[in-house]
């Protein structure tokens, strides 16, 4: 018997067992619950995420479920609908040209000194604190900080930005413990879009090399982005770059105090940063599960998926499937069968990738640099946000001997 | 005139996660094969700014030009 409760506590808090049950018994699962078909291996996943016939589109799904929808509402699906995570091709085609421009390897490596600079400044900060979360502390301001600088955004409205990317989040993520998560969400919007809509203005009237410069100066063949495509693009970078890297670098650092041997090595040898983003991606990264459509009828494994149906890929569970890595539960930093699905693939492929590589590795090998002989306060009494399509972890407090200084 | 560099193209499919913007790029040297991973079509072409931007926009890093001749990495 397979139960359809994919968020009880004890999944919430370990996911992994559940869906390794589900990989052997049944690879291809229809659940009743989430009325949506969960594909858990490896090669089914890797494949569907380059399958064309499975769609991203579920936001006209979604509004067609909210009939008792009101203006505030219509606004915040309006700014979803231009997120090309929902979209598929010819659409997605284009605006992910526009927006891969902006946001290549090199451009992101360039942003590299200033990213360290900024997390060390958050180290530095740490200092005065008597106890340390290395979730509040280092990891969750993290990344708003950046993609705010990114954009231009001044450094005296971050925490305005924080606060609209929680409320956004908790929509878009499914946070059942949020009961009001679609008010909020609307509130969230509405400021921020207000917000952006101001900043684009004055960037149009100014200048300037940041990456909202980019997106706005972004040419393809003489197409261009909208004022309106803009503003959804970095509502949509904000949140997208946010929960994500702060549960990259919450669930890696606890992957890594919970395998010492491994967190030594890395500490002794900093070159093993770059596969150790990668193995940490894998063992325990924020993709849990990502929603696809059927467009058409399909059939996986021999089971036959309608057209419209929703399936459901779990990129947790293929990360984990014993049929694609030796011993898959363990963390091993330089595995030699490395790879995983952590990002997706195919056309939808993580855009912010590059970015989440850069901030994740920064961070981590900052924190071992710098703080000392680190310990988790209470292994048992750690939690992680009840969310179906990712997982992160609410704080993760610890002790420490020293604090070094950056240099 | 002088004769544009020739390049070697590299791409590693273990890296490749099917994205195919090289492909949108550069659609003469880049194609995919039946899982939508790069397959390299013309293995040995001149320098081309298609070719750049094609390298450039890969968002994995599988991707690779070296100068035929020094070996030199050109791209990305």
């Amino acid at each position: 018997m397979i139960d359809d409760d994919v968020l009880t506590p004890e999944r919430v808090s370990d996911p992994y067992s559940y869906f390794r049950h589900l990989q052997r018994e049944a690879p291809v699962y229809w659940n009743q619950k989430y009325r949506a078909w969960f594909v858990t291996r490896f090669d089914d996943v890797n494949q569907a995420f380059r399958d064309p016939r499975y769609s991203a589109n579920r936001i006209a799904a979604f509004a067609a479920n909210n009939p008792d929808s009101d203006h505030a509402f219509d606004q915040v699906l309006h700014v979803l609908s231009n997120w090309l995570v929902f979209k598929d091709p010819p659409d997605h085609t284009r605006l992910r040209r526009l927006l891969q421009s902006s946001f290549t390897m090199k451009e992101i490596e360039s942003w590299r000194p200033r990213i360290e600079v900024i997390v060390n400044e958050l180290i530095d900060d740490i200092e005065q604190n008597d106890t340390i979360d290395l979730v509040r502390d280092v990891a969750y301001p993290l990344p708003a900080i950046v993609i705010a600088e990114m954009l231009g955004v001044p450094s005296e409205d971050r925490d305005l930005f924080k606060k609209w990317s929680d409320q956004i989040t908790a929509l878009v993520f499914g946070a059942l413990d949020q009961p009001d998560r679609r008010e909020q969400a609307i509130v969230g919007i509405g400021e921020l879009t207000e917000y952006l809509s101001k900043l684009i203005r004055s960037h149009r009237n100014s200048g300037g090399d940041d990456l909202m410069a980019s997106l706005i100066n972004a040419r393809d063949e003489g197409d261009t982005l909208s004022d309106d495509e803009v503003l959804s693009t970095c509502v949509l970078l904000l949140f997208g770059g946010h929960e994500t890297t702060t549960s990259l670098i919450g669930s890696g650092m606890l992957a890594l105090l919970d395998h010492p041997g491994e967190l030594k090595r890395l500490a002794s040898t900093p070159d093993l940063i770059g596969a150790a983003t990668e193995e940490l991606l894998r063992y325990d990264g924020p993709a849990k599960v990502s929603v696809r459509i059927a467009a058409e009828d399909l059939e996986i494994q021999g089971h036959q998926i309608k057209a419209g149906a929703r399936v459901f890929l779990v990129p947790c569970a293929a990360n984990r499937d014993p049929e694609r890595f030796v011993d898959p539960d363990r963390l091993i930093l330089d595995r030699e069968d490395g790879g995983h699905v952590g990002f997706g693939g195919g056309i939808h492929y993580c855009l912010g990738a590059p970015l989440a590589r850069v901030e994740g590795g920064l961070a981590i090998s900052s924190i071992l640099r710098r703080i000392k002989d680190i310990e988790i306060l209470d292994r048992d009494a750690l939690e992680w946000h009840p969310t179906l399509l990712s997982r992160g972890l609410r704080q993760l407090p610890v002790s420490a001997g020293a604090i070094e200084g950056a240099t | 005139m002088t004769e544009p560099r020739r390049l070697r193209i590299h791409a590693s499919v273990d890296v490749c996660a099917g994205v195919r913007q090289c492909v949108l790029s550069d659609p003469i040297v880049f194609g995919h094969d039946d899982r939508n991973l790069v397959k390299v079509l013309q293995p040995e072409v001149n320098d081309s700014p298609a070719l750049a931007e094609a390298i450039t926009m890969c968002p994995t890093g599988a991707l690779s030009a070296r100068d035929a001749e020094t070996g030199e990495i050109v791209y990305p």
